[in-house]
């Protein structure tokens, strides 16, 4: 099947031109003519050729100039120039070469020997426009693709430009390992990784793809993927080809999620850890109030009960002693209601066995004003949000007792929508701040602990309210 | 006193509590005819002793005594008292409502106190 023709232009005086150009045409090349090398740069600015057929001796421009200039010119580079020389001037040719000619060919020349220069040059012109093609393919893509020798240095045949992106090094430093190996910019810790890796993938006859670490020319660290495979190429050589990619920017991404993570699961942690906390001395506080009930106050409750027994009987046989015992009684009696007053103080036995609004119940019938229970839930509440709004509400009352020379007193509990809220208000002289005292601040951690929040309102001279709020499902 | 003794049911948990308050109400004329240590066995007691008083302790290891009372109120004719270690303050409205003729707390019990209750 015949090739469609190659683009030509011949460089050459009348004489010449006729010669090369018949022959060309004949067999289907589109050939121009000029005769000289200023005329043939700027016929092939207008428009390509895949061979330049030239003279060496031109007018204006020679041969010579004419190869530099081919030569130096980016998009001119790939053309394939043949040089003649008469075959008298032979001594010429070296010259040529050296020049920036790719062949060349003595006049007079045979015709086929003509064509057969011109297909061979065309053929490499065709080579060396897809390699260019291949390098700005190279050149656009996001990552380093390389060739390099399956060894320990990763000796580089070629790396395209982006490597000096990743690494801050000019791909020329790798080629041949000119400059240092490819093995040296991989991080220390993760070369005998990369190492074995791609050994046991080319072993096994798999494509490999591995993340590592490359240590920049600046000292920084970059994460970079590498896809590679094994391939035999038709010399009998065998190569590693593949690319390498900057991917610092999505470990940096994933580093920051795992940090953003952990640091959640540590508030988490630390939440439930003070909920447990607070359980764990609730838990406290109700045993040694049921230890205390159990033990010291049975065991006075006895005696006291035999003591008044005594006292009975001595009024009969000893009446002398008699007022003495009595007053054993009687001290007795200070010392277990100072022991139940410690106890009830501790945890009200109330709230665990019958629940918040029993044990509010009781608390307001112990105040020495009346508080009126304006609302209150049918069912308990979880136990830890019962013991927060307890112990709120005691020390609610404990403060308008002491500071609010109120009138009127209520207390209200509630829950509703997957919320618990409680309210102390009171109609005293307000003015109180959240941060006097100790009592409600702690009472501000249980209900932190509850995911609850604690709010107090009390503008001076119009009351204090004073409102918990949990979550409650 | 009337020459028929007031029969007795002691309910508490505690042996000593128990033994004590027999004592003191044996002394104060009363007649204990039975103790209980829990609010089952207490309901069994009242059912078969049939007391003419129950004197209950609140906290039980079963049944706390509020919930004894009401269940006894419906079916005894008995008296009952409640008692405890604790004060009458510490139980606010249950007392009222669990249908117990009144509170003595332990420390001031005796024959008299018990009377005093009984014939509110």
């Amino acid at each position: 099947m015949p090739e469609p023709g190659a683009e030509i232009l011949v460089v050459a005086s009348n004489a010449v031109a006729s010669m090369v150009r018949v022959p060309l045409e004949d067999v289907g090349h589109r050939v121009r003519v000029v005769a000289d090398g200023v005329a043939a740069l700027s016929a092939l600015r207008r428009r390509g050729s895949d061979v330049i057929v030239a003279e060496w001796k031109l007018p204006h421009l020679d041969g010579r100039g004419l190869c530099q200039a081919v030569r130096a010119d980016h998009e001119l580079s790939g053309t394939h120039v043949i040089v003649m020389t008469s075959a008298a001037r032979t001594e010429l040719a070296p010259e040529a070469l050296e020049a920036g000619a790719d062949d060349y060919l003595a006049t007079p020349f045979e015709r086929a020997e003509l064509l057969a220069r011109v297909r061979a040059g065309r053929r490499t012109a065709q080579l060396r426009a897809s390699e260019a093609r291949l390098r700005a393919l190279m050149a656009n893509v996001p990552g380093a693709i390389y060739r390099c020798a399956p060894d320990r240095d990763w000796t580089m045949e070629l790396i395209s430009d982006e490597i000096e992106r990743i690494s801050g090094y000019p791909p020329a430093d790798f080629i041949d390992s000119a400059v240092r190996t490819f093995a040296s910019v991989i991080h220390p810790d993760d070369r005998g990784r990369v190492e074995d890796a791609v050994f046991q993938a080319c072993a096994a006859g798999r494509p490999f793809v591995l993340e590592y670490r490359i240590q920049r020319v600046d000292g920084d660290e970059r994460w970079v993927l590498e896809r590679g495979q094994l391939v035999h190429s038709t010399n009998g050589r065998t190569w590693l080809d593949g690319a390498i990619f900057d991917i610092s920017a999505r470990r940096q991404a994933e580093e920051e999620r795992r940090r953003r993570e952990a640091e959640q699961a540590r508030v988490a942690e630390l939440h439930a850890s003070r909920a447990r906390i607070i359980e764990a001395a609730d838990a406290a506080r109700r045993r040694i109030e049921r230890d205390l009930h159990d033990g010291a106050q049975q065991r006075f409750v006895t005696v006291a009960l035999q003591l008044r027994l005594l006292v009975s009987q001595l009024e009969r046989t000893a009446p002398d002693i008699a007022p003495l015992a009595k007053d054993v009684l009687d001290e007795l009696r200070f010392a277990m209601n100072e022991l139940r007053e410690l106890a009830r103080g501790i945890h009200p036995a109330l709230l665990s066995e019958r629940g918040l609004v029993r044990a509010v119940e009781a608390l307001l019938s112990r105040m020495p004003m009346v508080v009126r229970l304006r609302e209150a839930p049918a069912e308990r509440l979880p136990e830890p949000v019962e013991a927060a709004f307890y112990y709120l509400i005691a020390e609610s009352l404990t403060n308008v007792c002491k500071h609010a020379d109120a009138n009127v007193v209520s207390v209200g509990i509630g829950r509703a929508r997957g919320r618990a809220w409680v309210e102390v208000t009171d109609d005293g002289v307000g003015g109180a701040k959240s941060s006097e005292g100790s009592g409600l601040s702690e009472l501000g951690d249980r209900l932190e602990a509850l995911d609850g929040t604690l709010t107090i309102l009390s503008p001076p001279g119009n009351g204090t309210t004073v409102r918990a709020e949990v979550t409650c499902a | 006193m009337e020459a028929v003794k007031e029969t007795v049911l002691i309910v508490d948990d505690h042996a000593a509590f128990r033994r004590s308050a027999r004592l003191l109400l044996e002394a104060d004329g009363y007649e204990v005819i039975g103790e209980a240590e829990d609010g089952r066995s207490a309901l069994f007691e009242a059912g078969s002793l049939a007391p003419d008083v129950v004197l209950l302790d609140i906290f039980l290891p079963d049944l706390d005594g509020f919930e004894v009372a009401s269940a006894l109120s419906g079916r005894s004719r008995a008296v009952v008292v409640l008692t405890s270690s604790r004060d009458a303050c510490d139980f606010g409205a249950l007392v009222s409502e669990s249908g117990a003729r009144g509170f003595i707390p332990k420390t001031e019990l005796s024959g008299a106190s018990l009377a005093a209750v009984v014939e509110q």
